[in-house]
């Protein structure tokens, strides 16, 4: 009996490694495969890590004078150039491009989401402006600016038509495809219980595409944002993509650096916003 | 004089197909649902069913002939036919009392009476009891089982008490502990609800179980093949499924569908099939001396 006492403490002590080691091999096979879920602080730490190693490798490259201040400023550089841009007025620049971003984007989603449900919902709608529309979403909304400048002027209405025109015609062809994607089925049963076209827009098609309509409209601000340095570019005075282009021609490079990051700043936190609503309106889209 | 709750009359539906030739999906088909009566139709896949169904429900339209629910002809869908599918149609953005009272937002029950409006509701409430939903009411349908979601849409498609319910497969995608249980429960609602029904379904010991009568119909192009009185009263139990007249009727709709089963590439891969198996064994034998 203490011969196998000893044997199972002998194998439990060889076991200690072996253990280790089997968990090891465990982890590698969780992080390979496939959809499999990891740790919840290894997440954490793991994102932490994305945002921090290219700032080490940044703040390395510029320590080092690997590269010359003009072509990469350090990022102590930068920090100080946004506490400059800060007390000369960022906020000021700020404000003015969310209310361009913001008033260009909701007047392409107010035009934007009506048009593509009915293209989605009524064949003749679709043979109509379907064809229109696809051809005028390939043309790059730059090329409007001289058009824009002619017909809006210079005013706040060119910057926020600019951005209009960049994102109206995909919010478009998205609303629709969401559309078309409701199945069938839940029309049919709405019809079965009595429910007119007009009532199965409202009640059916409007209340089934809500989640993916608030979806698009997420991916569509980001859009936005990155139409503002164009929009800006029209005899603008004010604002982060207007003071981009200003630090261009002045080679401040470290500005140029904070209006991008001020702008991927603002732009996660819309995103944020919309998700954040998502789930706050949708609880049934939550499994 | 007692008018049948359905009648189908010289129905045919062709489709147009890509060769331009339309095919006959039904052909002048004539059929009858009594009140009260629990009509099963099967046949083998391709004769039609789901098509006849639908052209009751008036979801498509028959090229030739026409469909009469309480002696009106059929021009579209409406409230006085109730329809399952077999996919869910909950709405799954309303919780299951919502789903339940969704046809009372609509226009066509706006001019009830509040004697009517506390019918509904005092309705809505017994089916979700005796449905055995109280406890989900307030669920989303992506909370809770198959099952369980198709008891909310047998239950939404009676609450506005319609003329006739259409069922299609309502328990095909369901696992056979569960549609075990759902039959049973389909036979204890039409105790109480006394309600005509059209069953979709290829399983034909479902048919039987639950329905008054079984109509086979023929594939290709779908026709009424043969119609299958049903002799056992609306008390059933599982134990039924196990009697020998049960069996044999089984045997008798099932060689009906065989027989009259569009598709003979099946019967034929395995009756060669068949044919090879046997075919070592009378080598073998041959070689043995």
């Amino acid at each position: 009996m203490g011969a196998a006492t000893a044997r199972t403490h002998e194998t439990r002590a060889v076991g200690g490694g072996r253990e280790a080691a089997w968990r090891h091999g465990r982890m590698r096979a969780r992080l390979s495969r496939i959809r499999a879920p990891i740790p919840r602080a290894l997440y954490v730490s793991l994102a932490v890590a994305g945002f921090l190693l290219p700032l080490a490798f940044w703040q390395a490259l510029s320590a080092e004078h690997l590269v010359g201040g003009l072509f990469l400023p350090s990022p102590a550089d930068v920090w100080m150039s946004l506490r400059h841009w800060y007390a000369s007025g960022l906020m000021h620049d700020a404000g003015i491009s969310i209310y361009r971003v913001v008033a260009g984007f909701m007047l392409a989603a107010l035009i934007g989401v009506p048009l593509g449900l009915f293209i989605g919902a009524y064949k003749w709608c679709e043979a109509l402006l379907q064809p229109i529309n696809d051809f005028v979403r390939y043309m790059p909304a730059s090329a409007f600016i001289p058009l824009v400048i002619l017909w809006v002027g210079i005013g706040e209405g060119s910057k926020i038509a600019i951005i209009f025109i960049g994102v109206v015609f995909q919010i478009v062809v998205m609303v629709a495809d969401a559309v078309r994607k409701l199945p069938d089925r839940y029309l049919e049963a709405a019809y079965t219980m009595g429910a007119r076209p007009g009532e199965a827009m409202k009640l059916v098609v409007w209340r089934g595409t809500w989640p993916q309509i608030v979806d698009i409209l997420r991916i569509n601000m980001g859009w936005a944002w990155t139409y503002l340095v164009v929009a800006e570019m029209v005899a603008a005075d004010s604002g982060l993509g207007f003071a981009i282009l200003q630090a261009q021609r002045f080679l401040d490079t470290a500005k140029i650096f904070v209006g991008i990051i001020v702008i991927g700043l603002i732009g996660l936190a819309f995103d944020l916003m919309f998700r954040a609503l998502h789930k706050r309106l949708f609880p049934w889209c939550q499994s | 004089m007692n008018a049948p709750r359905v009648s189908v009359e010289g129905v045919s539906r062709d489709y147009a197909s890509s060769g331009g030739v339309p095919v006959s999906v039904l052909k002048d088909l004539d059929m009858v649902a009594s009140d009260h009566e629990f009509v099963a139709i099967v046949g083998a896949s391709g004769c039609g069913k789901s098509t006849l169904l639908r052209l009751i429900a008036g979801l498509d339209e028959p090229s030739e002939g026409v469909i009469r629910v309480n002696g009106r002809a059929v021009t579209g869908p409406g409230p006085d036919r109730g329809m399952v599918f077999q996919q869910s149609t909950l709405f799954p953005w309303l919780t299951v009392w919502q789903n339940l009272r969704f046809s009372r937002g609509l226009a066509v029950n706006a001019e009830a009476t509040s004697r009517e409006v506390s019918e509904y509701l005092s309705r809505s409430e017994a089916l979700l009891n005796m449905m055995g939903l109280a406890r989900v009411r307030d669920s989303y349908p992506n909370q809770l089982s198959g099952g369980m979601q198709q008891r909310v849409n047998i239950a939404r498609a009676l609450v506005a008490n319609p003329a006739v319910l259409l069922m299609d497969e309502p328990f095909g995608a369901l696992d056979a502990q569960t549609r075990e249980t759902m039959h049973d429960l389909v036979l204890h609602l039409f105790a109480a609800e006394k309600t005509t029904a059209l069953f979709v379904t290829h399983d034909v010991e479902e048919a039987i179980y639950l329905a008054d009568r079984v109509i086979v119909l023929a594939a290709n192009p779908g026709r009424v093949d043969s119609v299958h009185a049903i002799p056992w009263g609306r008390a059933r139990t599982q134990d039924l499924k196990l009697e020998g007249a049960f069996v044999r009727l089984k045997g008798e709709i099932l060689a009906r569908i065989r027989a009259t089963a569009a598709v003979h590439a099946d019967r034929e891969l395995l009756e060669s099939m068949t044919a090879r198996t046997r075919a070592p064994s009378t080598t073998e034998e041959g070689k043995k001396p």
